[in-house]
């Protein structure tokens, strides 16, 4: 992920990112994205709920 | 590292509580050796964030004045303790590890798992170190310094709860809440050598708790023997209408069970990704435990890794929007190793954080199917020995990867589904490692059971250590 996605990306959300933390943002976003390929590489079928209100 | 051979240090909160309701010790007697050995020790361990002494010889008074009028002060009767500093206490701000909440009006009431210790009688010595908002493992905190790991002071004590694990693990205090969200009770107790308890997530009320990811959130225990965790447990135990998230369960009770046969218990080893991220120490533990509790069987939980990254997004997630204003107009104030992970976080995509839920709810139908043949699952409780302070990678299933975001591979799954844990400390290897006994929801007595038969056994232990 690069400087200019963190930055396009941050101002969707209504943030600025300071320069100077703009290399551990990018290294941070690049662990989780990779983590994120791992969830959206599992196909799910269409009766897995969320689980937004969680109660074991 | 030597043991020590005071008296004094060596008894347990259970009876500590009895020797003082007895008559027999003086409330002031048992706080005041704690605070000598906080004044010796925490200079060089960095427990606490602050020692509240004049509180602390206050309530210790309050406790003797009771037995000396001939009431019961109750079950905790004179018993030192801490807790993590996202915990509230009346007239303080919760820092939860932060500069960002120094801004913050001081508590007005303390937390309610706090209250329900001091009406046992228990006497509160400070709050104590930890991660800054509880995201992270190893209690090297910018604003407050690191958390020394009492058995190695080069070494870290875990986190997030590390300044209260360290504090029972150096017998500064006898027990401390803390909270694990990804592992914060788990792996410092395994790093530190003591034992620890995660409840259900639900069980106890976080009211007064400063939070961290708030579905994910559970307050929890730390003591040096699993009798004492089961002891604490029951008291700070009970449903509390301000929680959303407390379920709405009657106090069930674990302290009394503790010595029934435990023979009975169907226990197997998690393999797979619990087997593949652990390293010689922890497996050598599992099979100390295993070998104690006629555990042959393994199950694998073919969803582990995947619930790991769903857990490790989430968190990203929930914290980045827990923390979002602050991250606009106050991103300099934060440690910087939080910063950027929630720097990050706040700008996940919707569909990544939804999908993550998605995989949380098949994980725990998956965790919970295991339990149809089994009452307990065991797993190491972190994939290496504690790591050397400033430490940026460790080594797991043969590859360095960095050590921040891995130290919680082993608890992360476990916690995100809201199983019951007993981390216990095993014996026999060079620096301490833990064993996770996982219950299936609600069932917390049957792992304290299983914890303090392993005591008895001479596989699990904790002794104060002098650092």
């Amino acid at each position: 992920m690069t400087n200019e996605d963190i930055i396009c990306l941050a101002a969707t959300a209504g943030l600025t990112i300071d320069p100077a933390f703009m290399s551990g943002v990018a290294a941070t976003m690049t662990i989780l994205l990779e983590q994120g390929a791992l969830l959206m590489e599992t196909p799910l079928p269409a009766q897995a709920e969320p689980a937004a209100a969680f109660q074991p | 590292m030597t043991r020590l051979e005071q008296p004094l240090d060596l008894v347990t909160a259970a009876a500590i509580a009895a020797a003082v309701r007895g008559g027999r010790l003086s409330a002031s007697a048992v706080l005041e050796s704690r605070l000598a050995r906080i004044e010796r020790l925490d200079p060089l361990l960095n427990c606490f964030t602050e020692v509240l002494t004049d509180r602390a010889r206050a309530a210790a008074a309050a406790v003797d004045t009771l037995v000396a009028a001939g009431r019961d002060p109750g079950p905790l009767a004179g018993v030192p303790f801490g807790v993590k500093d996202n915990y509230d206490v009346a007239g303080r701000v919760t820092t939860a590890g932060s500069v960002i909440n120094r801004t913050l009006p001081p508590a007005r009431h303390d937390a309610l798992l706090l209250r329900r210790m001091t009406r046992a009688g228990a006497v509160l010595v400070g709050t104590q170190n930890m991660d800054e908002f509880a995201y992270g493992f190893t209690t090297e905190n910018a604003h407050y310094g690191a958390t020394r790991n009492p058995h190695d002071t080069a070494r870290s004590a875990g986190g997030s709860s590390g300044g209260s694990a360290a504090a029972v693990a150096a017998g500064l205090v006898d027990c401390s809440l803390g909270s694990d969200t990804n592992g914060s009770i788990r792996v410092p107790a395994s790093f530190c050598g003591i034992f620890g308890l995660k409840p259900t997530f639900g069980r106890l009320p976080r009211t007064g708790t400063f939070p961290f990811v708030h579905d994910l959130d559970h307050p929890g225990l730390l003591a040096r023997n699993a009798s004492d965790l089961s002891l604490i447990y029951d008291i700070v135990q009970g449903f509390d209408d301000s929680d959303a998230a407390c379920a709405d369960r009657s106090v069930e009770r674990t302290h009394g069970g503790l010595s029934q046969r435990s023979d009975a218990l169907r226990v197997a080893i998690l393999g797979g990704w619990f087997d593949g991220m652990a390293d010689r120490h922890g497996r050598a533990a599992i099979a100390a435990v295993a070998a104690a509790l006629g555990a042959t069987q393994h199950v694998v939980l073919p969803g582990a890794a995947r619930a790991r990254a769903a857990a490790f997004v989430l968190t990203a997630a929930a914290g980045g929007n827990l923390h979002f204003e602050a991250l606009k107009a106050r991103a300099g104030e934060f440690d910087p190793a939080t910063r950027d992970r929630l720097l990050a976080g706040a700008l996940l995509p919707a569909n990544l954080v939804l999908q993550a839920q998605r995989i949380r709810q098949l994980f725990y139908m998956e965790a919970i199917a295991a339990f149809r043949d089994y009452d307990l699952l065991l797993a190491p409780a972190a994939p290496c020995l504690a790591p050397l302070l400033g430490q940026s990678t460790i080594t797991v299933a043969g590859a360095e990867v960095p050590a921040r975001p891995n130290i919680g591979l082993l608890t992360q799954p476990l916690s995100f589904i809201g199983l019951p844990i007993v981390a216990v400390p095993v014996r026999g290897s060079v620096l301490p490692i833990a064993v996770q006994i996982i219950a299936r929801p609600w069932r917390e007595n049957l792992a304290l059971r299983a914890a303090a038969r392993l005591e008895v056994a001479g596989v699990a232990g904790a002794a104060i250590v002098e650092p």
